[in-house]
């Protein structure tokens, strides 16, 4: 069960689609490039940066050139995307149109926007940088994202096959068969449909072949259209599939992601009309387009003279187009057929385009010169199919720093035969196959001859990088591949480096030595993550929804009405209509709170005590059963980082709670401990199997009596007491607490018993006035008492005495985590502290405001209310006070202005404590 | 259509030394699940839920004093999702929400993050029961039917997980 895609919704099989307007017929195995290139269009995008016209180029999924904006998202690779999954195609970038773009001008203006301009320029006046980057962002790119497309909820599918094949070619489906028949279990993985790119021909055929043999495995997971978007440790790759995310965690990886044809750079080599070979092959075999009118080859190896058949097997069945010439080394020219001139071991040098663009002209390929050893030739032509040899795409490969990674086929071995091939992949596919190890990997590539270097040309078509600018750079002292990718941003493309890599190695290599330096040993780029282009929809998949804690009352607190809020992980009830309202029934009558969010804890085993008393800086040992202690919770430094009870049990060890927010770093706080000190304890997590109601009011016991036989009073169960007692027939453990300054009882219980005595405690206490109350009101309530709330009012520095609960640290104890610290600290005067603030008037400072004194800043306001019953503003605040004592009085400064206070004494209410002991 | 059932069970979680809990014999019809060398999850059928907590921490007193045995069966929701290979649709469900691989071999227990959640699974013949934190019934809920696409059915009441051979 894989759900459908839940994100985008899909359109029916389309016989058309709509590019700026037009109307496009599209056949069932069209791309959205095929089908645009059968209607005419030339003009695929416009260049990153100068605008320059660019039409099909590599139809492999490498260049940059067919990138369009597909039912409104930008950047899609048009030449991989089937025609009939698509409604709208629009070119990205260009203004007015793409075929008709005034930015071109930009081009003409190259001498002002040399490599590295924006660093250069612009500095004073320093507010011009802005306006310049808005217009450079508006003026450069791929194209805007629409703003209005549906969200889309992609979801992850997890793998864990024994092997991962990259690549479903000839070498890794003979590696996938390999495993598979020794029973392994693998998953394939394909950028296209397996063999759909290929012309006819002895590599379809044999695809073909191995494809049939892969279906008769039912070990093998085949995913098509599957982008590997990266190779990370573990080792993990992502997939990003059609329609959701596959992590893929394998034993094992063979990539087998071939080569692609070798990039020129020559003036005019980014003209519409030039192709790479095997890009025009598959748009006249597979989609029985010619590339042209008038054709002229380069065809360096045996492959180029194949997809030269191919080319000519194409024009033949279009009246009017031919192959006018190829040029080719002697050794390859007998395949040339007859009637087609030859030109021996020649090179173009530059191409030339149709102008007039803003008369209508596409601006396309008019005429090659090529040079060869008797000189130069002009030959007119539309179209110029480039089959100079192979690059490893090797972007994943490269990634491996120790993982079990092997490389089959062209990525070593670019243009390796098919048997090659496949003996290839069968030999990576071997468990004990030669695997990347840290350090020690070996760049297949460093032994082949990379391509001359050029003086003129694109060396990267996605950056629109000039070979001269590479020159530039290196003037100006960038002086590795690392460097001059980084200021060029040569490599740092759609396509990452798999066309220019190459080029950029290659004058690397003759600037830092010539012949002392052999191009060869120039390393490239470091390869990262992504190796394509991915969407962000790809990188959030499976991991959008945070988690989110329910307790066992949350319904009850929906159907109250409850405003919910985050608090770590859990969901609570900031209120539940009525602040005051809530406020009010705990400091008059009764009310109720969910506290099951709290972190429980029941410490048990011989060394239990001993453990409690070295890890909190309160006394433990003098904890008698059926007692409770405040305890703080520091760190090695001194600091608070959370705090929470300790009850003693007696025989059973101890029950202690953290806050809910801080409870599973307690939790790891505890155990690093128990384990570190070597102590005989053991830790048992009752936080989900135990909810907590805490019962807070005045009417407290009226309200508990309804509901229990067992004793409450003020002897049986005084302030920090702890008993085991029965409210409506439910086993609780009744522990009397303080924060919000009245009688409190919280009640813990099982878990899936919480609503049932939500539900009695609502129904008894009606006639108590009982209402709940949310964090809101519980904030007020433990300000009036001057409690604060770690990681609310404290800081990563917060010390007990900064934040005045030095009582609660003993520091005759010989041993406590954080006491060394504490002692270091007591030696240095105290320049900053959390203090309570009062603010006379009708309102109290927002929280946040800023505190003066004397016109100086002294700190910030951490908690502030306004207290009803006592009629003024009531805060907590950080206050620095270097001279020593802290100062008297303070002014707090926010949005609504300025607000006099006095520094005093907590608590604000109920100063004696004689309501929370009653 | 994914039928995903929900079950109660009875759990107990033991804490002591690992020979103690290597020690600690269970009847039959209940899972050891060991989550650590010191601690081990005994789950049964919930009317076992005292039988059990009653022999282990009888066993816990006698061979190691300060050792303890609590009842967390309400600490955890049980889903049910049946399937054994990885691609049956139980499985699949599941291995669109956890990284954990999922052993063949039956029984198995297995513990990691599922939905982002900590999580432990108990993978018997047929059945995978997931045990997930009480706190997020609600959230892998969500999740199971996100994931699900409208092609699952999560049982309203829970059952009682019982019946189920049990390796000792």
């Amino acid at each position: 069960m894989i759900a459908p895609d839940n994100g985008r919704p899909k359109a029916p099989k389309a016989s058309r689609l709509d590019f700026e307007g037009r109307a496009i017929p599209v056949a069932p195995d069209d791309t959205v490039a095929s089908a645009l290139y059968r209607a005419g269009v030339r003009i695929f995008s416009r260049s990153f940066k100068y605008h320059r016209r660019r039409g099909l180029y590599c139809l492999t999924g490498d260049c940059p050139n067919c990138l369009m904006t597909v039912d409104g998202e930008p950047a899609v690779r048009t030449c991989r995307t089937p025609a009939t999954e698509v409604r709208t195609v629009a070119r990205g970038s260009g203004w007015p149109s793409a075929g008709h773009d005034l930015l071109s001008i930009l081009w003409r203006l190259r001498a002002f926007l040399p490599v590295g301009f924006y660093y250069k320029s612009m500095i004073r006046p320093r507010w011009l940088w802005p306006l310049a980057e808005r217009v450079i962002r508006r003026v450069a790119g791929l194209g805007p994202i629409a703003r209005d497309l549906p969200v889309v909820n992609r979801e992850r599918l997890n793998h864990h096959p024994e092997l991962l094949v990259v690549g479903g070619g000839v070498a890794g489906l003979a590696a996938a068969l390999a495993a598979a028949q020794r029973g392994e279990t693998v998953v394939l993985a394909d950028e296209g449909v397996i063999g759909e790119g290929l012309a006819p021909g002895p590599a379809r055929a044999r695809v073909d072949a191995l494809r049939a043999q892969l279906r008769r495995h039912g070990s093998i997971t085949v995913l098509e259209r599957a982008l590997a978007i990266g190779l990370y440790q573990g080792p993990l790759v992502p997939i990003a599939g059609a329609d959701r995310l596959h992590l893929v965690h394998p034993a094992r990886i063979v990539v087998a992601t071939g080569a692609v044809e070798s990039h020129a750079v020559f003036p005019g080599s980014d003209l519409p009309g030039v192709f790479l070979a095997r890009g025009a092959a598959r748009l006249a075999g597979v989609h029985h387009l010619s590339p042209g009118r008038r054709i002229v080859m380069v065809a360096t190896s045996d492959e180029a003279m194949d997809h030269l058949d191919t080319l000519r097997a194409q024009v033949a069945r279009d009246a009017g187009a031919s192959v006018v010439a190829v040029v080719a080394p002697r050794a390859l020219a007998a395949r040339v057929p007859a009637g087609v001139e030859v030109l021996h071991d020649g090179a173009v040098v530059a191409a030339f385009g149709r102008r007039g663009v803003l008369a209508g002209s596409d601006g396309g390929l008019r005429a090659v010169v090529v040079a060869t050893g008797g000189g130069r030739r002009t030959i007119a032509c539309d179209a110029l199919v480039l089959g100079l040899g192979l690059e490893p795409r090797d972007g994943l490969l490269r990634q491996a720093v120790c993982e079990p990674v092997q490389g089959a086929g062209e990525v070593v071995s670019p243009g390796c035969t098919l048997a090659e091939a496949e003996a290839s992949g069968f030999a990576a596919a071997s468990p004990d196959s030669t695997i990347a190890v840290a350090g020690a990997f070996v760049w297949p590539a460093t032994e082949r001859a990379l391509p001359p270097v050029a003086s003129k040309g694109f060396v990267c078509l996605c950056e629109d990088v000039e070979a001269g600018e590479l020159a530039q750079a290196w003037d100006e002292g960038y002086r590795s591949t690392e460097l001059l990718k980084r200021y060029t941003t040569v490599t740092m493309g759609a396509c990452q480096g798999a066309l220019c890599q190459a080029h950029l190695r290659a004058f690397v290599g003759e600037r830092s030595g010539g012949a002392s330096r052999p191009t060869a040993v120039v390393r490239p780029t470091v390869a990262r993550p992504p190796a394509r282009p991915v969407r962000l929809e790809d990188l959030a998949a499976g991991v959008r929804v945070p988690l989110e804690y329910h307790t066992a009352l949350h319904s009850r607190h929906l159907a109250l009405g409850a405003t919910m809020e985050w608090t770590g992980a859990w969901k609570r009830p900031s209120h539940y209509g009525d602040v005051e309202g809530e406020y009010r029934a705990v400091r008059e009558n009764v009310s109720l709170m969910d506290v099951s969010t709290l972190g429980k804890y029941q410490i048990a085993g011989a060394d239990a005590m001993r453990f409690l008393e070295r890890l909190y800086p309160c006394h433990i040992a003098d904890l008698a059963p059926g007692r409770s202690r405040y305890a703080l919770l520091l760190n090695e430094a001194g600091y608070l980082f959370d705090d929470g009870l300790v009850c003693a049990l007696g025989d059973d060890g101890y029950y202690i709670t953290f806050t809910s927010s801080g409870a599973d770093a307690a939790e790891s706080w505890l155990r690093e401990w128990a384990e570190s000190w070597g102590y005989n304890v053991h830790i048992a997590n009752l936080t989900w199997s135990r909810s907590a109601i805490h019962v807070a009011g005045p009417r407290t016991r009226e309200l508990l009596a309804k509901l229990t036989d067992d004793p409450i009073d003020a002897a049986a169960l005084p302030y920090g007491g702890v008993s085991a007692i029965r409210v409506a027939g439910i086993a609780c453990r009744a522990i009397r607490v303080g924060f919000v300054g009245e009688l409190s009882i919280e009640l813990h219980l099982p878990t899936r018993l919480a609503p049932a005595l939500w539900d009695a405690l609502f129904a008894a206490g009606t006639e108590c006035g009982l209402r709940p109350h949310g964090l809101d009101a519980l904030k007020l309530l433990r300000l009036e008492k001057g409690h604060f709330i770690v990681g609310l009012d404290t800081d990563f520095d917060s010390t007990p005495a900064k934040v005045g609960a030095a009582w609660a640290v003993k520091m005759e104890k010989p041993d406590f985590v954080g006491r060394t610290a504490l002692e270091r600290l007591a030696k240095i005067p105290r320049e900053r502290s959390l203090l309570p603030l009062s603010f006379a008037g009708p309102r109290a400072p927002e929280e946040g405001a800023q505190l003066f004194v004397a016109g100086a800043h002294v700190g910030h306001i951490t908690s502030s209310r306004f207290s009803p019953l006592l009629g003024k503003g009531v805060a907590l605040g950080w206050v620095r006070h270097p001279e020593g004592s802290p100062p008297l009085a303070v002014t707090a400064r926010d949005t609504r202005g300025e607000v006099a206070g006095i520094v005093t004494r907590a608590p604000f209410y109920d100063p004696r404590g004689e309501r929370l002991r009653a | 259509m994914l039928e995903i059932g929900r079950f109660c069970a009875g759990i107990v979680e033991c804490h002591a030394s690992p020979r103690t809990l290597d020690a600690l014999k269970v009847p039959a019809g209940v899972h050891r699940c060991r989550v650590a060398p010191d601690e081990l999850l005994l789950l049964a059928a919930p009317s076992r839920t005292e039988e059990l907590l009653r022999r282990a921490t009888a066993h816990l007193a006698v061979v190691e004093p300060g050792a303890i045995a609590v009842d967390q069966s309400d600490g955890w929701t049980i889903f049910g999702l049946p399937g054994r290979l990885p691609d049956d649709e139980g499985m699949l469900a599941l291995r669109q929400l956890a990284m954990i691989p999922f052993p063949e071999r039956r029984p198995a227990f297995v513990q990691g993050a599922v939905a982002g959640g900590s999580a432990k699974l108990l993978l018997l013949p047929g059945i995978v029961f997931l045990l997930v934190p009480f706190a997020l019934r609600d959230h892998v809920e969500r999740r199971l039917r996100e994931v699900g696409g409208g092609t699952l059915r999560i049982a309203a009441e829970e059952i009682p997980f019982a019946g189920l051979a049990a390796e000792g």
